[in-house]
Order: C-alpha cells, then structure tokens, then sequence
C-alpha cells in the first residue's frame, strides 16, 4: 500500500477565477493558502493559454514553493480546483492525484446541482451557509485520501 | 538583475567613488564614462610583472578578455569568509574619483582617498586588490592643480585632454594589470602548503592577515610601493599592533589555530568534521587549490586555464566531501562555457544554429542543477549563523544563475549572442526590456515558443530560491534577492507570483526602516556609503529606487523613499484586485470654487452615469486576500509614517470593498482613517483626501411651495378671452381628444419657483456603512440665476440609512436656475461635487439597457484573469457595444418668477369653513381677503370646485351615458352650480394692505360635500419692467378657501303622472289632493284639451316644510299649488296643465349638448323610430320643466328654495296625455227624441246614461288639427260588442282626406241591448302608418239602465 497523499488545502476557483471555496486542512495558516491557490493561477493561465491546448484537465504540477506543492485541474466549464500537498520525498503518483481531483469535482459537480445555491454570487458563496454539504464532502474526501486533521 | 548577472563569476568587480567635495553631477558624469567600459581585451593588458605576479597575465596576443562590472557598494564585512571561496564577491578593485582644483590639492586627494578606502574595507580583508584615484581637472582651475606633480597612487587627468576615455581605457587596463598581478600573489600564499591548509581550515576560509602567516612575506613583496595596492593590510598590521602581538605571543598562530579548530569541532557536521581532523597536520587535497585557481584563472578571462583547473577539482571533489566547493566549481564551469560560447559567437551576429536535439543550454542547466542540489544538501555547522546566512547567499545565487540562464535564453529569444551578451553584461542590453515590456499573453507565448524555454520552468527554478533560508541572509541580501525574483515574475507575467514576492520584499524593506530607526546611530555608521554610492542607476526597476530611498528615508525627510514604497504597495495590490488609489487626494485645496470651477463637466457627468452601471458590477479578488493585503498596507503606511497613504488606503479599501468587509474591519479602517487625517491636521498639512464615500446623494428633491405661495403660470391670452369657463368645467379636461400623446410629454410641469421667496429642497444622503458616516457639510451645487443658501454642516448619518435632509435657499434675480447637484465634503476631506441629473423615461431606458449590458457581460468570460480586474475592464470593448448617451444630462430646473403679490383671507362668514344647507338653498358666503405684499393686484379672478363636479365629469368623460343622461349631467354641471359669483362691483384692483369683500352664492346640492374657492389673483400690469418682448405668460397665484357643504336631503319628488283629464275622476281628487288643487280645477273647461300634473312628494327630513308648484303656461292665467309637507309623510300635489303639442320639427332635433365635446360614435343601437320616440319624449319634458316649477319653504321659517323635477321621467303613457292629439275625436251618442230633434243624450258623471233598446246614433267627429292634410280610418270599438246592434262596419271606415282645421262627422246608429256598462271607443289611424300608430283616440262610457 502506498504511503496515503495527504493534503494541504483545497482550492476551488470560479471560472472567473474568484474563489469558490479554499478549505485549509492545515491549523492556522488559512491565508497562506489563500496565496497559493492565488498564485498557481499564473501557472494555470500559462498552461491554458498556450498553443497546445489538451483536453486533459489535470494539469499537473503546477509549482513548488517551500514546503507546498499545488497541484491544478481545471474542468471543462473552467473551474479550477488547485490541491495543495506537503513536499516531502516520497513519490506523488500522478494517478491519486488525478483520482483525488475527480472526486473533488464530482464534490462540487453535486453541490453545484443545487438549485438553490447562487453559483456565481461572489465573494458571499465563499463558504456560507449553502455550501455546508459541499465542504462537508471536500472534508471526507481528503479524509478518505489520507487524511489530514479536519478543521472543526 | 544586475547583482545576478548570470556571469558574475567572471566579472572583476570596480567600485568607483567620489573622493573629496565633488558635486554629484561631477561624479556621475565620470563615473559613466568610466561605467562604460565593460570589457578589456586581453591584449590591451600591461603584462610586464615577474615573479608569482605574473601567473595571472594574459599571455601576450591572447583574443579573451576581462569583465568588469561595477558594483555600487562593496561586500559588507559579514561576507569576508567568501573571500576565497568566491572572490568576484568582491570589490578588486577601487577608482576614487576626485575633482581637483585650486582649492582642492591633489595630496588632500589621495589623503581623503586612501581614508575613504580605509573606511569600507573590512579589517583584515584580503580585498581591494588594487586602487587608483582619478583626479579630474576642473575646466575653470585648469593647469593651476598641479599637474605635473606625480603622486603615487593617483592619476590626474587635465581637462584639456582630448581623448579622455581612452586614456580612462588605459588606466582602467593597468588596474586590471594590478589585479592580476595581485591575485598571482595571494595565489602563491595559498599554493604554499600552509596557505593549502588555511584554504581547507573551514567550510568558508579566509586568509589571515599577513603578520599572521608563518611565511614571511616582506613588506616589499606585499606592498606596490608606486600604488600601495595593499595599505589596508599594512595599516591593519601597524594599527592593531596590540592585538596581533596578543595573539601571536600567547598561542602562536598554529595553536590559536587549532584553538579555533577545537572550538568549532563540536558544532560542525559530520563529513565536516572528519574533514577537520584529517586536515590538521596532514596534507589537505588540493581540490579547493584548484578551484581557487580556476576561479582566477576565470576573472584573468583565461577560460582556457580555468576549465582546466576547474576539472582538476572536480576529479578531487568527486569523493563528495565537500559538496559546496565542488558545486561551486560547476558554477565556475558552468559560467566558463558561456563565456567561450560568447567568445565564439562574438562578432557573428547570427545566432549559433541549434539544430542538435538537445538544448544547448540543456548541459550548463545540469551542472546548476547539480550544484544547486549540493549546495542545498551541504550540511553547515548549525549554530554558525554566519556560515548559515553565507551558505544561503550561495544557494539563492546559484539559483539566480540558473534562472538568470533560463531567462536570458527566454528572454532574448534564444541561444545565441544576444543571450550571451545579457548573460555577461546584463546591464549593457535594455534588450531584456524590450523583449518582455510587452507583457500580453501571446507576445509572452511567442517568445516561449521561439526561445524553447518555457515560462513555467523559469518560474520553477526562480521558485527554488523562495524558502526559509531567506531568513537567514541578511536584510540586504534578501531584498536584492526578492526584488530580483519579483522582476523576473514580473517580466514573465506572472502577476499573482510577483504581487507575492512584492510583500515580502515591502515587509523586507519594513524590517530596515524598523531597524534603522532603532539603531539610528548604530546603522549610520555601518551602513557604509549610503551617502556617498547610492547610485545604482543602471536599472530602472523601482524595487531598486525604493532600497535606496527606504535606507535614505530616515535620515532626511525625502518623500520619494516613502512614495516608492507606496507605489510598490499599490502595485502588488492592484494584482489582488485592490485598489489602493481609488480615493484620490485633492489637488486643489483653495476652497470649493476652484474645485468645481476645475472640475471638468463630462468628467463628473460621466462618473455619475457610470453610477448605475456601478452597481452591476460584479466583484472582483479574493476577499480574504484582499483584506489581509489591505491591513499590511496600512501597517506599511503607518509604520512609515505617512499619514496621508494610511487614510487614503483605508478610505479606498472602505469605498471599494466595503460590501466584503466585516463590519468590525470597517470601523476600523473608519478610524484609522480618521486618525490619520487628524494627525495630518495637527501637523498643519492642509492636502486632504478627495471624497471618498461612493456617491452619496441618492436625490435631490424641490419641495412643493405652499399652495397659496405657489406660482401658476397663465398665457396672456386668458386676459382677453373671457368666456371659456364652461367649456372647461363640463369638460373637466380641455383637452377636446381623447388620448392626446403630446399631453404627457408635456405633463413634466417646470418648476415655479418665486424671486426673493425661501424654497426648501430635500436632499436623500445614503451611508452604505455601518458605522456613522460623517460629513462635514452639504451644498447645493446651482447653475443659472443667482442663489443663495446656507451649507449645512456637521451632519452624522446613521449606518445602513438614507438619510434627508433640507436646505432653505433663496433665488436672487428671475431667470432659470439649475441644480446640478452638492458639493459634498467628508471629515477633513476636500469638496467634491455630486452631479444628479433628472433622468427622462429615455434617459432610463437608455440607462437600462446599458445596465442589462453590463450584466450581460459580467456572466461572460471574455476577458478572465487579471484582465477582468474593475479597472481594465473598464478599458475595454464589451462584446456589444454600450448605448451611448447621446444628450448632455438633465438637471432639476426651476424657473424664478418675479416677485408676486400675495394674499390672503382675512376673515369669512362662516364659522370653521362650514355651511349647512337645505338641498336647492341659495346662501351667500363673504370672504374679506387682505393683500399683505408690497405689490398691488390688478388681476382677481375665481373659480370654484366641489365635490359634485368630479364624478359627474368623469361619468361624462366615460362615454358610458346615453344622450339624454348626457344632457342631465351637463345640464346640472352648467345651470346649477354650487358655487358662484356675480362680480357685481368689478373688484379687480387690491392696493398694498387693502382689505376687499367678496361674496360667493352657494347653493346646495345634493351629494356636495365639500368645495373650494379658487380666488387667483396676480399683478399683470408692471410699468416699472418694461421687457422689450413682451412676456407671453403672466403669473398668477391662487387662494383657496375650502369650504365643507353639509346639504340636508329634506323633500324627494316621486312618481309624476301626467293623466288626462277625461279620465280624472273629481271625486277622488277632492278625496285624495289635500291640497288647494280644487279650487283650479273649475279652470278645466274641456277635459279634453287638459291634463292632470301629479306628483309624490315626499318629506325625509324632520320639519314639516310647504312645498308650492307653479305653473307658467301660455293661453293659462298663472296658477300655483302649494302644500304642507309634515315631516315623515308624503303628499300629492296635483295641477292641472293644459295639453299642448310642439311643432314636428322641434321634436325631431336630436337631443342637443351643452358642450362641445368630441363624441365617439354612440354606443346605444336604437332604431330610428326609438330614437324618435325618445327625442319626442326629451323635449314634451323640457318643455313640461319649463311650465311646471316647485319651491319649497321652510315651514317655521324663512328658508327657502328651488325643489328640483328634474329627476322626474316622463314615460309614454305621461307624453301621450300630455300632448295634443294630431286628430280629434269626438263621440257623442245621439237619441232621436219624439219632436224628431235629434238630440245629445243625458250626459253625467262623464258618462252617459241611456236605455236599452232604444235606437241611437253615435257621432263621430273627427277633426285635423295638425298642420298638413291627413288621410285617415276610423275604426270603433264597443265593448261588450255582443249587446250591441249596429248598422254598418266598424272598422277601417275611410274617413278621406282632411285638411287642417277640416272637420268630418261619421254616425253610426245603434242600439244597446241590455242594461249594464258599456263603453265605446274611436281611434283614427293616418292612412300607410303603421298599425299601431293611431293620431287621434277617444273614448265614451255609456250606463245603460232600465230607468233612463
């Protein structure tokens, strides 16, 4: 079995690149995360922007800055989801990130079928009360990934 | 960029200063010319050194050359422990510049000089290699310096030379010369073996001073007697003597050595410390020996010597037991390949083909990569913070010089010459700038794809350089690195990343400032030159101008340090969707005039349409960012201090962020702005911020004058024309269409307002926040006639409200008068003007669609990103175009009448405005009115309104009516008013103060409520204005004087009858009538001929009141009929009236109308005969009305009035008695007596009594009294027809034609069989009539008794 990927903070940025929903699994370093999914954008811009446009929507390694390595997807409508894992030596595969992000899609694929959730209404959809479930269900999945401390 | 040049390693770093007092322009002329030599050829170097001196010198005819750069301040002290290991690090050499005149020797030159020299070279320190002061001549003191004195170690250059710079080119190549030849010698200290063991002493060696070495080295072979290149390591010796002798008498350099050795045992790493102890004693490997040598070899630009050195080391490093100089010889080797790939392709401007399938930079890459992997594995002594902060520096370098490869490749396009001129001279190219100043996307992409780099692998390897070991350079240091990463974030367009880097290198820039005002003294002194060299004006980037400025900042109040760091702040922000300058700070401080007088037109104007769309804007950035990003910034400006950022940053942040904020935030940033403007204040700098609170003014509204103040305005025709007020009141509206599509357009009534008379006008303030909104004062912002109002000041508006408030003003002059909007001031800010224009329907549909546009877009991604931040997405096209606005807005507009007279009501008859009236009461109300003004009137008229009137004219707007409801209406509306006056003294005139009476009649009615008495009155005639066109309007203003009408419904007429008078039997009348009707009816001579008026009235009112009923009938003598009506009971009047018949063409007029209104086409669908019968029955009614009037009075009193009939309908059976038949018919029964006269028979009780079986004869007379000839048919009828015996036919008889006034007699003989009742009856029909119509009709009754 290999080691479990444990994750960092969860990004979910709007097609207009506002953010939808940054879930931090780390204790007191919220803002920080902040950053990083803010300025993975760059390096997602770059990957999009570029003439060899893929229909992948993992987009692999995006950066690694300190100790934080974000990894990007984007889905087909353009929504983002940015994962922040901890850089360490052991090996990341490719194929549980790619698994762990479609989750995370699909998370936000349910909620976001909710009629009654106001998608594009930021920055108020960043985490109220609507969004409870979904980030209910980021929180399992990265449990069920490998589990950081989820924040109370 | 410039301190990380990719081939720094090869550089030969200068440091020019100035010597003595030179103006700076002086200096920084001289220093650019010396600046411009960047490289000396080999060749040009002297070589004329023996000895160890002489390893170094270029072999004659050798093609390379040497790199010089120029560094703005030498290594601190800290760094001395590179000196081996990295000796570019250093400053080799040093230019004083010194501009000498007269005053100015050339001793006190070089005195100054070498102290100068003193003063920065650490103690101890190996370097400056070699120095040389430049003594320029002034043009003025020319040949008065001395020229001809040579003093060692400064060269004078005169000012009539002619080719300064290659004389500066020579010298430059004789320090250069010197160097070499200085580098040949300490090599040769440290090819010895003690030197060997020195240089492998620690992880960063240094030399030691030379009175420590245990090799003697004579003074005469260390010091250049004609340069003194090495005083410093004299002096140290002679100043320091104590210590030195200290030293060196109590251990002896080996001991204190291996002192130093055991000391630092313990703290060393593991591969280190093996190292050590197999160092003491013991021959070290030459592996750092080679690598020095290499290094020298690279700075003489011997490429050649120094790869092969270079790979010397390596081949002893390859053990890995000391990683950090083995990666730095990949450095070295790295840097030795550019250097020969630039001097292969020097000169070729094409650039090398690179047509191999692995990048040719693919291999310099993998040696970085390499040494950046052992640099970070090194492992260092933990507690050495020195070693620590010296091992990072070499890491955050390496890393810098793989990114600096990277980027230059990027940069200029490709492996080729112009990458490696940017790599070895990054400053002498701007093509860098060029390339990437052009920072869209596809421009970035297309250099991506033609260099082969790709953006994001430059980002990745910069980002190796970002962790924690930054904090252990020093502050300088990390700036330098930072800035650099910033930069090159910047140039590869990624916004996000450098906004990033940009905090940290704002809270790096902090932590100076903080420490620099601590240690204000302390820092002075070691921050060495900040005075004298702060000139690192080579690049333009403005993270350089702010280390200078930040450091500068603090000894004297420079603003631009302070400014420099704000625009970095606004700068990072801006990436995080914040704007910090979105309150901008007030130019003009002079007052409001100036402001608005200033202020552009459409400037304002479009900001206030903008406001709408304003609201659909979406947001934009991440909240959390954006706040956290915003606190930093005030911490910034306020640790600063400047106060003037710190509020206009938390008023930007309050004005564009607010919705986001946290309420407590919001206070917070309130006050804090607040705080800030105050002590700005206490300091007595008068800028403030602009207004910053959105657009406050939701409206601005004119309070409606009172109604008896309110101007109206007339056209001067209504003088002339007198009549048209019927018109207008059956109307109601005098508009004669129905839909009239001008009226509405029209409808906006301007606004009237009075010269010289208060107005008050209502301004809607909003306060979006949630704290109390202060404003220090409001005024209103008016165009046109001269207006004059008082500010309102000191206003708090409460949080989260709109907030009104009033402003009384007064107009000067007539004319127009605009109200464009308010000037508005917050607390401590300057005014600003609001503009609020009124906006028309098309104004708002235009200001709809614009916003649905707006918001239509807001969904879209078409520009995404950083480009979709609020403020270039202005910029930009919308994917549909905006409607433009074509008109120049509308603003409240009020037209100041001349001053007007005014009135008022003194006093009236009645007590609280009340009358109380019997239905049809005439009473008279008397209103004193009073003209309270400086003006006389001569203009009064009234008009009246009550409560009648309204339904009425709407009933009759409606159309639903038949014409002859129509005609009641209108006739009620015009003949019985309920209020009226008879001008019968022709009060036109009021002098100032005079008192007039005017008396109104008032009648009641029922249903009238309440009325009102409209008395306008106006100053028409004004000689003292003589206007050269004459007005076509006049005002006027009205009085109104409400009057509340009680009518008591006291008498109800029911039920007319019209009977004729044939069929009224006395006797009940005399039963029934209470009244004196008896006595007319002797008056009926022929029954036929008359008629019998009835009518119920009936009393509901609780006295008795008696109630007369006239009658005026031509060919009648005046009869009157009056009665007592007891409270509660009906009575029956009765009156007889005599028939009579109007002429055809009267009845056939159509029912005629009182007013001229445009009738539709009627909606009732009568036949024509239907028609007819109702015109018929309309005028026999008038014509009744007209005979026939009541008036009631009050029993017990005097009051009196008109009892209206006009309620009463007259039906057909009523008209048919009423009229005069067209034929008369006459029955008489005939007996023939015995005398053989024929006789009437016995006629009584309106029957006649007869005998059966007697013969008679009944006479028929029939009679044409209508005015044409008739042709007409009798038919009889009797009735029970079976007792009858008759001669003859009785129907259709053919009674010919008659003329008028013709007579015909028909006889019929007949005989009643039986006693009984019997009746007979004749009709005449007008021949080709119809069936039914029969013209004339009569009827007798026969009692047929055994007696008579």
């Amino acid at each position: 079995m290999a080691p479990l990927l444990r994750l960092n903070a969860v990004a979910f940025i709007s097609p207009h690149n506002h953010p939808i929903l940054i879930r931090t699994f780390e204790k007191g370093d919220e803002l920080k995360y902040h950053y990083v999914a803010h300025t993975s954008l760059d390096v997602i811009e770059e990957r999009t922007n570029g003439q060899t446009k893929s229909n992948d929507c993992y987009l692999g390694l995006l950066y690694a800055m300190d100790d934080i390595a974000a990894y990007g997807y984007i889905t087909p409508l353009k929504m983002k989801i940015v994962l922040a894992l901890p850089l360490t030596d052991s090996v990341v595969r490719d194929a549980e990130v790619i698994m762990t992000f479609r989750a995370l899609h699909l998370a936000y694929y349910h909620a976001s079928s909710n009629p009654f959730i106001r998608l594009h209404d930021t920055p108020a959809g960043v985490g109220s009360a609507k969004w409870k479930r979904f980030r209910r269900k980021v929180d399992e999945i990265s449990r069920a990934v490998g589990g950081g401390s989820v924040p109370s | 960029m410039n301190t990380h040049a990719f081939a720094a390693l090869a550089h030969i770093p200068i440091l020019v200063l100035p010597v003595g007092p030179i103006p700076r322009t002086v200096f920084e002329k001289y220093a650019a010319e010396i600046r411009t030599f960047d490289s000396i050829r080999l060749g040009d170097i002297p070589t004329g050194m023996k000895d160890e001196r002489a390893r170094f010198m270029p072999n004659p005819l050798s093609s390379g050359y040497l790199y010089l750069s120029y560094p703005s301040h030498p290594a601190p002290p800290r760094h001395m422990s590179l000196s081996l290991f990295r000796p570019s690090h250093f400053t080799l050499g040093i230019i004083g510049v010194a501009a000498c005149s007269s005053s100015y020797s050339l001793t006190s030159a070089l005195e100054q000089f070498d102290k100068t020299v003193l003063d920065i070279s650490p103690e101890g320190s190996t370097f400056p290699l070699a120095k040389v002061c430049f003594a320029f001549e002034d043009e003025e003191s020319a040949g008065s310096t001395g020229l001809g004195d040579t003093l060692p170690g400064i060269v004078s250059i005169p000012s009539v030379m002619g080719n300064k710079k290659l004389y500066i080119g020579t010298l430059l190549a004789d320090l250069c010369s010197h160097i070499l030849a200085e580098l040949g010698r300490v090599y040769h200290v440290l090819e010895s073996p003690i030197g060997n063991e020195y240089l492998n002493s620690a992880l960063f060696p240094t030399l030691p001073s030379p009175s420590e070495m245990p090799l003697s080295l004579s003074s005469g072979n260390l010091g250049y007697p004609s340069y003194s290149s090495q005083p410093e390591l004299d002096s140290s010796g002679l100043t320091t003597p104590g210590i030195q002798i200290k030293r060196s008498s109590t251990a002896g350099p080996g001991i204190s050595h291996t002192a130093s050795l055991i000391q630092r045992q313990s703290t060393l790493g593991s591969p280190a410390v093996r190292k050590r102890v197999s160092a003491v004693g013991a021959v070290s490997s030459h592996g750092r020996l080679y690598k020095v040598l290499g290094d020298f070899f690279l700075l003489a630009g011997r490429t050649e010597d120094a790869s092969l050195w270079y790979a010397e080391a390596i081949v002893l490093f390859k053990t890995g037991q000391d990683p950090v100089w083995h990666a730095s010889v990949l450095e070295g080797m790295a840097t030795v390949f550019v250097l020969d790939a630039w001097s292969a392709g020097q000169g070729l401007q094409s650039s090398v083909s690179n047509n191999s399938i692995k990048e040719p930079w693919a291999d310099i890459y993998e040696q970085l990569s390499q040494a950046i992997a052992l640099y970070h594995k090194a492992s260092v002594p933990s507690d050495l913070s020195q070693d620590h902060s010296l091992l990072a520096l070499t890491y955050c370098t390496a890393v810098m010089r793989q990114t600096s490869l990277l980027f230059c490749t990027w940069s200029t396009k490709g492996w080729g010459a112009l990458a490696f001129a940017s790599m070895l001279q990054p400053g002498s190219t701007s093509y860098t700038q060029r390339t990437t100043s052009d920072s869209s996307w596809t421009n970035l992409e297309r250099i991506s794809i033609v260099s082969g780099v790709s953006r994001s692998q430059i980002a990745n390897t910069v980002s190796q350089a970002h962790g924690p070991w930054l904090l252990h350079l020093g502050p300088h240091e990390r700036l330098t690195i930072l800035q650099s990463m910033a930069s090159i974030y910047s140039s590869l367009g990624y916004r996000r990343k450098e906004a990033f880097i940009l905090r940290e290198v704002i809270s790096c820039i902090m932590d100076l400032i903080v420490c620099g005002r601590g240690e204000n003294d302390l820092l002075r002194k070691s921050d060495v030159g900040s005075a004298s060299t702060d000139n690192r004006s080579e690049n333009g980037d403005e993270v350089s101008i702010v280390g200078k400025g930040a450091v500068g900042v603090r000894q004297n109040e420079i603003l631009e340090g302070n400014q420099s760091i704000l625009k970095l702040l606004v700068r990072a922000c801006k990436v995080l969707g914040v704007d910090l300058e979105a309150v901008g700070v007030a130019k003009t401080t002079d007052g409001t005039s100036s402001e608005v007088g200033g202020r552009d037109n459409g400037g304002s104007a479009v900001e206030d349409l903008e406001r709408p769309v304003d609201a659909a804007k979406e947001s934009f950035g991440w909240p959390e960012l954006q706040v956290g990003v915003i606190r930093e910034a005030i911490a910034v400006a306020e640790a600063l201090p400047d106060p003037l950022a710190v509020a206009r940053i938390s008023l930007s942040a309050l004005r564009t962020m607010h919705s986001v904020l946290a309420s407590s935030d919001q206070y917070h940033l309130y006050q804090t702005a607040g705080r800030a403007l105050a002590a700005m204040r206490r300091r007595g700098d008068a800028p403030a911020v602009e207004y910053w609170a959105g657009h406050p003014i939701m409206s601005i509204a004119l309070l409606p004058l009172a109604l008896h103040r309110m101007p109206i305005e007339n056209p001067f025709s209504i003088l002339t024309a007198k009549s048209s007020a019927t018109n207008s009141l059956l109307s109601g509206i005098t508009d004669p269409f129905l839909y009239n599509p001008r009226k509405t357009s029209g409808s906006q009534s301007k606004n009237l307002i009075v010269q010289g008379e208060p107005i008050e006008l209502t301004i809607t303030l909003r306060n979006p926040y949630v704290f109390d909104l202060e404003i220090q004062s409001i005024s209103l912002s008016t165009t046109g006639v001269e207006f004059e109002s008082s500010p309102v000041s000191a206003l708090v508006i409460p949080p989260n409200t709109l907030y009104p408030i009033t402003i009384i003003g007064t107009a000067k002059t007539q004319g127009t008068l605009v109200f464009r909007g308010c000037i508005v001031q917050a607390h401590w800010g300057a005014p600003r003007e609001f503009l609020l224009p009124v906006s028309t329907d098309v104004d708002q549909n235009l200001f709809a669609r614009r916003q649905s546009a707006v918001k239509c877009e807001s969904g879209r991604t078409k520009y995404w990103g950083l480009d979709s931040r609020p403020w270039e997405k202005d910029e930009r096209r919308l994917s549909t175009p905006l409607p433009s606005l074509k008109k120049p807005p509308q603003f409240l507009q009020c037209i100041v009448v001349p001053e007007q007279p005014l009135l008022r009501i003194r006093w009236t008859s009645l007590t609280h405005g009340a009358v109380m009236l019997y239905n049809g009461e005439e009473s008279t109300i008397r209103l004193t009115l009073e003209n309270i003004s400086a003006l006389p009137i001569d203009f009064l008229r009234l008009s009246f309104e009550d409560s009648t009137i309204g339904p009425a004219q709407e009933a009759l707007s409606e159309g639903g009516l038949s014409v002859f409801e129509t005609y009641e209406t209108e006739y009620d509306l015009l003949h019985r008013k309920a209020f009226s006056w008879r001008n019968e003294k022709e009060i036109t005139n009021i002098l100032p103060n005079q008192k007039v009476v005017l008396s109104v009649t008032c009648v009641g009615k029922v249903g009238c409520a309440h009325g009102t008495v409209h008395i306008a009155y106006s100053q028409v005639n004004r000689e003292h204005e003589e206007q050269v066109p004459t007005p076509e309007v006049f005002y006027t203003r009205q009085l109104s004087y409400p009057v509340t009408v009680t009518v008591y419904h006291m008498l109800e007429c029911h039920d007319l009858r019209l009977m004729p008078m044939v069929d009224v039997n006395y006797d009940d009348i005399g039963s029934r009538a209470c009244n004196s009707v008896i006595h007319l009816l002797p008056e009926v001579d022929d029954p036929t001929e008359w008629c019998l008026f009835a009518i119920d009235v009936r009393n509901t009112y609780g006295l008795p009141f008696e109630v007369t009923f006239e009658r005026e009938q031509a060919g009648t003598q005046n009869a009157a009929v009056s009665s007592t009506v007891p409270p509660g009971s009906m009575s029956c009047i009765m009156l007889p009236v005599k028939k009579f018949r109007l002429a055809d063409d009267q009845i056939s007029q159509p029912i005629p109308t009182l007013s001229d209104r445009q009738f539709v086409v009627g909606k009732s669908k009568l036949s024509i005969e239907e028609e007819q019968a109702q015109r018929e029955l309309f005028w026999y009614r008038e014509e009744l009305l007209k005979i026939v009037s009541a008036r009631w009075k009050e029993t017990n009193g005097d009051r009196n009035g008109y009892l209206s009939l006009r309620q009463q309908r007259l039906t057909l059976p009523m008209l048919k008695a009423l009229r005069t038949d067209m034929v008369q018919v006459d029955l008489t029964l005939i007996v023939d007596t015995p005398d053989s006269s024929p006789q009437e028979l016995d006629y009584s009780g309106g029957k006649y009594i007869a005998s059966p079986n007697e013969m008679l004869y009944l006479r028929v007379e029939v009679a044409n009294s209508s005015l044409s000839p008739l042709a007409m048919t009798l038919d009889l009828i009797f009735d029970p027809a079976e007792q009858v015996l008759w001669e003859g036919v009785l129907s259709n008889m053919a009674m010919g034609k008659l003329k008028p006034d013709e007579t015909k007699t028909v006889e019929v003989p007949l005989c009643f069989l039986c006693t009984g009742r019997f009746e007979i009856g004749a009709e005449v029909r007008i021949m080709g009539a119809m069936k039914n119509s029969r013209a004339g009709a009569s009827r007798i009754c026969i009692s047929v008794r055994e007696d008579g």
